[in-house]
């Protein structure tokens, strides 16, 4: 089985001042962005219960707390668009925080961002093309 | 959303700089493409287990999530750019 399409990031989120690499998923399904996983597990110790919120989906409901954040893409033309997002970060239960089937889930790419960006999806050459569209004015260099 | 110039920089900043930013852009994305292209030998090698790929190779590996991390740790990579992915040929349906 093929990959899942996937685009990389720089996630930023300057309350902490906590950046990294995320390979987010790009999930169509999805309304809002969120780490998960691997990506999450980093973040628990910073978590602010007050911001927790159950989120649904087709495979069930899970928590998430929410981060300020900024996200900084590279297009095909090597250009940096940079996004402000309100972050979804999975809550990893302490029983689950060395389960795999926890730990692997990817991070969501939602609509939130891919409504704003052009994304070209070459099944054939499993590749992910991303366009900045010109109206946005986050463009950066 | 308009994104302060502050907020882009103090972000980019983290990484090193402009510069920085491309280069580990570029080693992140390489090495993501490097699993999806080695998928089948990674899971020869590494099935049930945990895989740690910088600069397009395997740089660690262990069947535990935490065991990895202090091995690329020791190994002195820069953790944030290290490509960190859980390899099964377990048929997983995957929702969201």
């Amino acid at each position: 089985m093929s990959p899942a399409p996937a685009v990389q990031a720089l996630c930023y989120i300057p309350r902490i001042r906590h950046s990294e690499w995320v390979d987010f998923m790009i999930d169509t399904g999805a309304s809002a962005t969120c780490l998960n996983g691997i990506y999450a597990l980093g973040l628990e110790q910073y978590k602010r219960t007050g911001t927790i919120r159950s989120s649904a989906g087709i495979s069930g409901s899970c928590d998430y707390f929410y981060e300020d954040a900024l996200l900084i893409f590279m297009d095909t033309r090597r250009r940096q668009l940079a996004e402000s997002i309100k972050l979804g970060i999975q809550c990893i239960p302490a029983t689950n925080q060395d389960d795999p089937d926890w730990l692997h889930c990817p991070c969501l790419l939602g609509r939130d961002i891919i409504n704003k960006y052009v994304f070209t999806y070459d099944v054939q050459n499993d590749r992910v093309t991303l366009e900045g569209q010109a109206q946005l004015n986050t463009l950066v260099g | 959303m308009v994104v302060s110039a502050k907020l882009i920089k103090e972000a980019l900043d983290s990484t090193g700089g402009e510069a920085q930013f491309a280069r580990q852009y570029q080693q992140y994305s390489d090495s993501v493409l490097f699993i999806d292209e080695h998928r089948q030998d990674l899971l020869k090698k590494h099935d049930g287990e945990w895989i740690a790929v910088y600069n397009s190779a395997v740089v660690a590996n262990s069947k535990k999530y935490d065991l990895l991390v202090s091995k690329v740790t020791r190994l002195k990579l820069p953790i944030k750019e290290v490509v960190i992915k859980f390899i099964s040929s377990r048929k997983v349906v995957t929702l969201f």
